[in-house]
């Protein structure tokens, strides 16, 4: 769901990107702390794999695709404000040389897919991740179905702050979030299957695991025990 | 889920970074290349609700549509969405996007490393300068 130019009008457009440049900004210091000395390449992968998937459309009803976001992915993988670096250095090549997503819609397409996307999926997976004690591959299911839905909802406030076609805002959401919370299933699937396969083969490079195993009392007991069964 | 973690954890073989490192690589190599050419042509989510509800007419082409690389495909080719045309697009978007990620982690991480080596710096400093026998670095009971 990268947006094109033209869609948002210019002051939506340009507020959007003094949000992205202050939350990159933020992220940069922030994923000081997530980094470790051996998980470096792992967020440089992490945006490259990324990438590569946003390629891969696949279909959902009705003559619609839909392809990964990947900012759940992100966030599980290597923290969330590492997350918002990966998908915003995705989004800047996309934009930059693929054309895809428009280049005054950059900081709108950063605001959703990077910062509301990857925040939100931050949110319900380590809420989902306590909840269920533990259960991985569950938090990472709704976090990637719940960040879909959190970047359409960034693209409906965007378009009735600065739609170029003057639509009723309802329809706008309705169209988008039915549309949206089919490719979210997409999603979640291909976010549970991912973090899971990390998870089996190096559960220490998955950031998710080494900070809400070690650092919450309420999951690490469960947790331990499952590692060291 | 836990069960595979579990099994990793208890084998007590472990893949080394690099090792695992490369099939990340080559995973990503191979989507690009070779996955994304069965992609589906359908219009996106957003696509398709601009042109249900009626705002597709008002896109308009990016500054950038005259790149080399334009929509994944090599438009200066003779067959510009040929299959190779466009695994070739999908390596350079790969190679460039671990160049810049590259260089933006590595530099996070260099700046992590500084700020820890001058929080060492202080520490050092402090108990340096500390008074005989108050020194917080040496706590009386071990605490752990």
């Amino acid at each position: 769901m990268h947006i094109p130019d033209g869609f948002i009008d210019a002051p939506v457009a340009i507020a959007a990107g003094a949000v992205a440049i202050g939350a990159v900004a933020l992220s940069l210091r922030g994923a000081r702390r997530e980094l470790t000395e051996t998980s470096a390449p792992m967020a440089g992968l992490t945006a490259v794999f990324i990438f590569a998937a946003q390629m891969v459309n696949f279909p959902v009803a009705a003559g619609t695709s839909g392809h990964l976001i990947g900012a759940a992915l992100a966030a599980i993988l290597i923290g969330p404000y590492a997350g918002v670096l990966a998908m915003t250095v995705v989004l800047s090549v996309q934009a930059l040389v693929f054309a895809d997503g428009g280049l005054t819609a950059l900081g709108l397409n950063v605001v959703n897919l990077a910062v509301l996307a990857t925040v939100a999926a931050w949110w319900v997976f380590r809420g989902v991740f306590r909840l269920t004690r533990g259960r991985l591959v569950v938090a990472a299911a709704a976090a990637g179905f719940v960040s879909v839905l959190a970047a359409a909802g960034g693209f409906v406030v965007e378009f009735l702050l600065g739609g170029t076609v003057p639509l009723a805002g309802d329809t706008v959401a309705a169209a988008m979030f039915g549309v949206h919370a089919f490719i979210g299933i997409g999603e979640a699937a291909i976010t549970a299957l991912v973090v899971a396969a990390v998870a089996g083969v190096r559960p220490d490079l998955v950031y998710a695991l080494r900070r809400l195993r070690s650092s919450d009392p309420a999951v690490s007991p469960a947790a331990a025990e499952k590692v060291t069964a | 889920m836990s069960s595979s973690t579990s099994r990793a954890a208890g084998t007590g073989r472990r893949v080394s970074n690099r090792t695992f490192y490369l099939i990340l690589a080559v995973v990503a190599l191979l989507v690009a290349a070779v996955l994304a050419l069965f992609a589906s042509s359908a219009p996106d989510g957003l696509e398709k609700v601009a042109e249900d509800v009626g705002f597709a007419e008002a896109a308009q082409d990016s500054a950038t549509s005259g790149s080399p690389l334009a929509d994944y495909e090599l438009p200066a080719a003779a067959t510009p969405d040929s299959p190779v045309n466009r695994a070739f697009a999908g390596v350079v978007g790969v190679a460039l996007t671990a160049g810049v990620a590259f260089a933006v982690f590595g530099a996070v991480a260099r700046s992590r490393s500084r700020s820890a080596a001058d929080e060492r710096g202080r520490a050092a400093t402090e108990a340096a300068t500390a008074p005989a026998g108050s020194n917080p670095s040496i706590p009386a009971t071990p605490s752990d």
